[in-house]
């Protein structure tokens, strides 16, 4: 998903990226409490009735599944934002806080478009200059790309 | 101008290479399609291993008195036969058909976590490897039943029950670790557009299944975990004379072996709902109340274990809930049955094999369902209990049923997997065999049952001879059917007329509208659109 915005009055625009995610946060959170009430009622169940070596296990899956899931979330949850205004452009990636980030004079960019190396696999975007060039939106589809690349070279050419 | 192109993402240039050459291959592999084939070739093996235990079964009951083997082997073989076939056989078979379909069909490029479910299979060989062992042991293998009742595998298991609490742990390991993946896979790795009500019903059903299997598996390892404390650690969980209560294990066991029960048959009601509306050229008739129905069928699931023990001996009140909340799942299984028949219903019907092997599940599973309500009734089951009657019963739904279902699935998509056709008169010669003998091997089983024939038992009265002998010509028959199988799988797998990337004329789903045949190496690479 690609959303941009224009923030500033002196032609500064951000570009926020993020893969396709097919639940929320909040969605996720619920499913996993739920889940959690529903195992470790069983283990309490089992408690009551003198057989409590059901809930340490029951505690430990649902550790797992807990972990399993803030993992799998993580990827879907990432984002990267590119700021251009007319002297610097800015790409920052990361989940909830910025992990990586890299910034190029925007005079001297250029936006690096690879085709697909094969029919259905991903083509490549790239920022950077002077032979240092930074993959953006490798998450992002074909189409998705095209709307990306287009409005980069856009706001790139104004500036 | 050369360009350095900075990645600091982990599967740069993943998708650019096919499989690792050599047996490592398999070893090492994290992708989805590879492990599906593991899987499936594991339960193969296993249904094959489980299957010789089956012919000797039916071998020793050909006729009346003791002719091939001990009373304590006899024992031990329907002990493992059970085990196997059910966590062997059946379960890895449906995960293996999750491996292979559950990520092409919401358009995920793999499974979300792909060493962990790498890991979740390499656990089953060496589980299995525990198990078969136990056979070699000093003092037999587990001879129990697969519901390995206390005392009976507690303070009478032989030694190597120790190793089979091993083996159960590690396949719940494996287990929960798959069901984990299946469904942080389902909840984030949708392809946009993919929304939960527009999933195919395989993926639904395999969604309500891992959930199952998250909620019950804990019971099983603290079921295992206290019989070894009982064992070898002085506690009397189970043990009457230490103030325990054997029939507590019973409540244990099933609270997690009625749920398994539905582990074994929601999957294969998502095979049936696949291969019906594409042989009847229609739209599956009701997909949401098919969605409901699998999610009725899995909490009902929870609240009717204890039919199982209704000559235990319970309050009268409770025999009654029991009854009355088992007979209440033939709702929601009736509105499935419904569904299924009224796709049908005016559809331009063809009779492909994996057809036939669909028509064959919804028949004789909905037969093995009414001799379910016939057992759910408390006051009849006090006369069926431990009978062949029984027997007869859960093979209708586990051989007719989910068994079929996974044969079904085979022919449906192994066109799509390997890109060849499979020999269709071939195909209907496996399904007529296999029909006829299967019902040749566990129709009779019904009257000796009613007849009062126990199960469990290397001998029998004289008046049940001519059923046993049928019923055992009837099992050699089958078993033998499944040899033709392997004949037709190897088959298939080594070529074949080439399939089309739709396979099938009524076929939709994204893994026949967007992929070719046989699937890319690592497919869907770049998300598919779902409208």
């Amino acid at each position: 998903m690609v959303s941009v915005s224009k923030f500033d009055s002196n032609d500064s625009f951000r570009f926020v990226l993020s893969p396709n995610c097919s639940i929320s946060w909040r969605e996720l959170v619920l499913f996993y409490i739920f889940t959690c009430v529903v195992a470790l009622a069983i283990g309490v169940f089992f408690t009551l009735q003198g057989l409590w070596l059901v809930l340490p296990f029951s505690g430990l899956e649902m550790l797992a599944l807990g972990f399993a899931l803030y993992l799998t979330s993580r990827k879907v949850n990432r984002k990267e934002v590119i700021t251009l205004d007319q002297r610097r452009t800015r790409i920052e990636k990361g989940v909830q806080q910025i992990d990586k980030s890299w910034e190029f004079e925007t005079p001297w960019i250029r936006l690096v478009d690879e085709p697909a190396s094969r029919p259905g696999r991903p083509r490549k975007l790239a920022i950077g200059s002077h032979g240092n060039y930074v993959e953006v939106g490798d998450f992002l589809d074909n189409s998705e790309k095209d709307r990306l690349a287009f409005q980069l070279k856009d706001c790139i050419i104004r500036d | 101008m050369s360009t350095e192109i900075t990645h600091d993402t982990a599967h740069d240039e993943h998708d650019h290479h096919g499989p690792a050459k050599g047996l490592m291959r398999w070893v090492t592999t994290t992708n989805h399609k590879d492990i599906g084939t593991l899987y499936l070739w594991l339960s193969f093996i296993m249904l094959l291993y489980g299957g010789a235990m089956a012919m000797v079964i039916r071998l020793e009951l050909f006729q009346p008195g003791l002719q091939f083997v001990e009373p304590h082997f006899f024992n031990q073989m329907t002990t493992m036969h059970g085990l196997v076939m059910v966590f062997g056989a059946i379960m890895p078979a449906f995960v293996g058909l999750a491996n292979w379909l559950v990520p092409m069909m919401i358009g995920a490029p793999d499974m979300a976590l792909p060493r962990m479910n790498n890991w979740s299979f390499w656990i089953l060989p060496f589980a299995f490897a525990i198990l078969a062992s136990t056979s070699f042991m000093e003092g037999g293998g587990p001879a129990f039943g697969w519901t390995f009742y206390a005392p009976l595998s507690t303070t009478y298991g032989p030694d190597s029950t120790d190793f089979f609490i091993f083996a159960v742990h590690l396949m719940g390991i494996s287990s929960v670790m798959g069901s984990i993946n299946i469904i942080a896979t389902i909840l984030n790795m949708r392809a946009p557009g993919m929304t939960l009500m527009k999933m195919p019903l395989f993926v639904w059903t395999w969604l309500i299944t891992a959930y199952l299997l998250i909620a019950v598996m804990p019971v099983l390892a603290g079921a295992v975990t206290m019989m070894l404390t009982d064992r070898h650690f002085g506690t009397s969980f189970f043990d009457a004379a230490g103030g325990g209560d054997p029939v507590m294990f019973q409540h244990i066991f099933w609270f997690f072996g009625h749920p398994e029960v539905y582990i074994m048959i929601l999957p294969a009601f998502g095979v049936i709902s696949a291969i019906v509306p594409t042989f009847a050229r229609k739209p599956l008739f009701g997909y949401s109340s098919m969605v409901y129905a699998s999610a009725s069928i899995a909490i009902l699931s929870f609240m009717v274990w204890a039919h199982h023990m209704f000559t235990t001996g319970m309050p009268v009140a409770g025999e009654l809930y029991f009854m009355y909340a088992t007979i209440l799942i033939s709702v929601p299984t009736g509105v499935k049955v419904f569904n299924w028949v009224t796709t049908m219903w005016k559809g331009s019907m063809t009779f492909e094999t994996p057809m036939l092997f669909a028509l064959g599940f919804i028949v004789m599973f909905t037969i093995g369902g009414f001799s379910g309500l016939m057992l759910g009734v408390a006051p009849v089951d006090t006369q069926y209990h431990d009978t062949y009657f029984v027997v007869a019963h859960f093979h209708y739904v586990l051989v007719t049923g989910a068994l079929y279902s996974i044969i079904a699935a085979f022919y449906y998509w192994v066109p799509k997997w390997t890109g060849h056709m499979y020999d269709e008169t071939l195909g209907k010669i496996h399904f007529w065999w296999s029909t006829i003998a299967v019902n040749v091997l566990f129709f009779p089983q019904h009257f000796v049952g009613l007849a009062g024939m126990p199960r469990r038992i290397p001998d029998y009265s004289l008046q049940f001879a001519e059923f046993n002998q049928i019923s055992s010509i009837g099992g050699f028959a089958f078993g033998l059917a499944q040899i033709f199988f392997l004949y037709i799988v190897i088959k298939t797998i080594k070529g074949g007329v080439k399939a089309t990337d739709k396979v099938w004329e009524g076929a939709t789903g994204l893994e026949f509208e967007e992929l070719p045949s046989p699937p890319p190496y690592h497919s869907f690479t770049q998300a598919p659109q779902v409208k």
